[in-house]
């Protein structure tokens, strides 16, 4: 069953990676660092007024802290209001598309005149095992600037969940499952590790067929002039398709690098040499969860598009002892 | 002040789970002193905390609170659209341990799950946000809110102002999209300006690579980076002023009074907190119903913790209007007004059960 996200309109896209050959943040990075670089750009350009953003969310799985949450400290960097709904969501691969339904959520439900959706990994401070894919995961943080309108097309948005597989992308360490007593008696936590993760390839594999079927896409992907954006491994569902997906849906395959955020790379991407004033698109993303979800909507080609690269790091996050 | 309504959202369901176990305040004594305990008791409240057993998470008692809620309700399952799951204590970094309730609850596959990571608000946050997404749904579509945290767990085990304060539970709140519903309003803010006020230093992506041992702090307790710190005046300089504040101007952005509620669920900071809330704003003391005297603070769960000691033994239908106020680590502080059926409230249930 599809959900309708009406009275929304994407006004604004921003990308920022660490300025590094390796595509690595450097030692004192976060995600949040590299989300905040892109948000800063919209918001300085765009001369939005604090008060007009009613809500950030920060989705990722690398947050700055266990707690609070990592929307907190980018609502002081943002230097935004107190009027405002601010946390954290734990999505990564998924956060593109999950994103855009919470703060449409959040949007449409409270006083506000836009929200801020952020997202952003560093999988570089991880320990990785010798699986090649998730070794060659960069780091990056994006924003979505979202404000209402009466005019736009709604977004129409389906689930896939297969939850029985909820272990087969998994970052161990950092929670609080199977923990391990830190110190003498208390606490019990893994928190001091970075976690490694474990991607077992052939049910991630086996999933996006089932989610390729089940969300329908094959049919989605025949309707004319529609693009698409996509983390997807496209050339395993063409070779199961039989070769059937059209070129534009192989094309979609850019860059899997940026995991969660590729759709939003191609979207920019699709916006900088497109001729269209409006483009009808078409994201499917998958990820942890094991969750895969299909987005249709429109963006006008004119929106502010951003795309930046930063080293800067937030020192006065880095807090200890007497605080 | 950020504020949103509805006015097609029912609260169809309630369900706590308690650990099997408490621990008594006056245990402490040979860690702090007599002295500091009674101190410690006459100041908070607190007499005795629930309390996990260590290899119980926060998402078991989620669990337990969640098959309680479905099987004595007699949910239909394949409406559940969304599985929010709000703690500070999840199962792993990734992926959200909604998606580890999901599968335990046999859900189906066309459902959104993610988790959210917020404390003593968590509630609030996650009530407004789970009814914003339904909007979005068919009629009928139900959405499954899961609060729990296991607070102990990342506390110093000398830190006296923490470690007997904070308890253990979790919660499930079935919400549903109907036609018509009476209304649910909600009120926000935040303030990172103060995020260090609560705060756990490392064990995430910022201050990487501490070391995990504890040494002596200007207080005299002895923490690592991992243990979570509150400032103490700070935080309570928020929760008897801009707690309060909220209140006060999200009943006059109503135009009620507190005579208008029949309950106050408020978050169990303290009962020294709590009895400043009720004299700044007017409210009988006998309006806000306790449970930290014998459960603690229990963060992100507090609020269904105090409805379900409350109604969870009600036999009748009655439809109070009550006042719910979460408040703390962010700084994060929301306040909401509900008309709640005490029939869908369930009585407490309590378990140790782990779930792999």
């Amino acid at each position: 069953m599809s959900c309708k996200l009406e009275y929304i309109e994407i006004e604004a896209l921003s990308f920022c990676i660490p300025d590094t050959s390796s595509g690595k943040a450097v030692k004192e990075q976060t995600a949040s660092d590299l989300a905040f670089q892109a948000a800063l750009k919209i918001l300085e350009t765009d001369n939005i007024v604090p008060e007009e953003i009613g809500a950030i969310i920060f989705l990722s799985s690398t947050p700055d802290y266990r707690s609070p949450a990592t929307a907190m400290v980018l609502q002081k960097r943002l230097e935004l209001s107190l009027d405002l709904i601010a946390f954290d969501v734990n999505s990564s691969g998924n956060a593109f598309n999950q994103g855009i339904q919470i703060g449409h959520s959040l949007l449409n439900s409270s006083n506000s005149r836009y929200v801020l959706i952020l997202y952003g990994e560093t999988p570089s401070k991880r320990i990785y095992f010798d699986d090649k894919e998730s070794k060659s995961l960069r780091d990056y943080g994006a924003a979505i600037l979202i404000g209402g309108s009466e005019s736009g097309k709604s977004m129409q948005l389906d689930f896939f969940t297969n939850s029985k597989s909820w272990d087969a992308i998994l970052v161990k360490g950092g929670g609080y499952k199977n923990a391990k007593p830190q110190g003498e008696e208390l606490p019990y936590s893994n928190l001091n590790d970075p976690g490694t993760l474990h991607l077992d390839k052939n049910r991630v594999e086996d999933f996006q067929i089932q989610a390729f079927k089940n969300l329908g896409v094959l049919s989605k992907i025949k309707t004319p002039g529609i693009h698409f954006i996509s983390n997807f491994n496209v050339k395993l569902l063409n070779e199961l398709t039989s070769n059937s997906l059209t070129e534009e849906f192989l094309k979609s395959e850019l860059s899997n690098e940026y995991a969660g955020a590729t759709p939003q790379i191609q979207l920019q991407d699709l916006i900088n040499t497109s001729k269209e004033h409006k483009l009808n698109l078409l994201s499917i993303n998958y990820g942890e969860g094991l969750l895969a979800s299909c987005l249709s909507f429109e963006i006008k080609s004119n929106i502010l598009n951003f795309s930046l690269k930063s080293n800067l790091a937030y020192l006065e996050g880095d807090i200890s002892h007497d605080l | 002040m950020r504020t949103s309504h509805y006015d097609n959202i029912r609260i169809a369901g309630l369900s706590v789970c308690l650990p099997e176990q408490t621990r008594e305040v006056d245990s402490y004594v040979q860690v702090f002193g007599k002295e500091n305990i009674a101190k410690f008791k006459k100041m908070t409240g607190v007499n005795s905390v629930s309390r996990a057993l260590p290899e119980q998470t926060a998402s078991d008692l989620g669990i337990e609170a969640s098959k309680n809620l479905l099987e004595k309700l007699d949910v239909d399952k394949s409406k559940i659209k969304i599985v929010v799951f709000v703690s500070q204590k999840p199962n792993f970094r990734l992926p959200s341990s909604a998606y580890f309730i999901h599968n335990h609850l046999d859900l189906n596959s066309d459902c959104v799950c993610f988790d959210i990571n917020l404390a003593c608000s968590g509630f609030i946050y996650g009530l407004n946000t789970v009814a914003g997404m339904l909007q979005s749904y068919d009629i009928e579509s139900k959405a499954l809110l899961v609060t729990a945290d296991t607070s102990i767990k990342s506390l110093a085990p000398n830190d006296r102002t923490m470690s007997m304060l904070f308890g253990d539970s979790g919660s499930a709140c079935l919400l549903s999209k109907t036609y018509e519903a009476p209304e649910i309003n909600f009120a926000f803010k935040s303030d990172g300006y103060r995020f260090k006020s609560i705060i756990t230093p490392a064990g995430a992506y910022r201050n990487m690579g501490k070391p995990l041992e504890r040494v002596k702090w200007s207080d005299d307790i002895l923490r690592s980076d991992y243990d979570t710190h509150m400032k103490g005046m700070e935080v309570f300089g928020f929760s008897i002023s801009d707690v309060p504040a909220l209140a006060k101007e999200f009943l006059q952005y109503l135009d009620k009074t507190p005579e208008d509620y029949e309950l106050f669920a408020l978050h169990q900071a303290n009962k020294y907190i709590l009895k400043q809330f009720s004299r700044k704003m007017n409210v009988p003391i006998g309006k806000i119903h306790l449970v930290l005297d014998r459960y603690g603070n229990n963060s992100s769960n507090s609020i269904p913790l105090v409805l379900a000691d409350i109604y969870g033994e009600s036999q009748n239908d009655a439809t109070p209007n009550v006042f719910m106020s979460g408040f703390g680590a962010g700084l994060s502080w929301a306040c909401a007004e509900a008309v709640i059926n005490k029939k869908i409230i369930l009585e407490i249930v309590k378990s140790n059960r782990t779930y792999e």
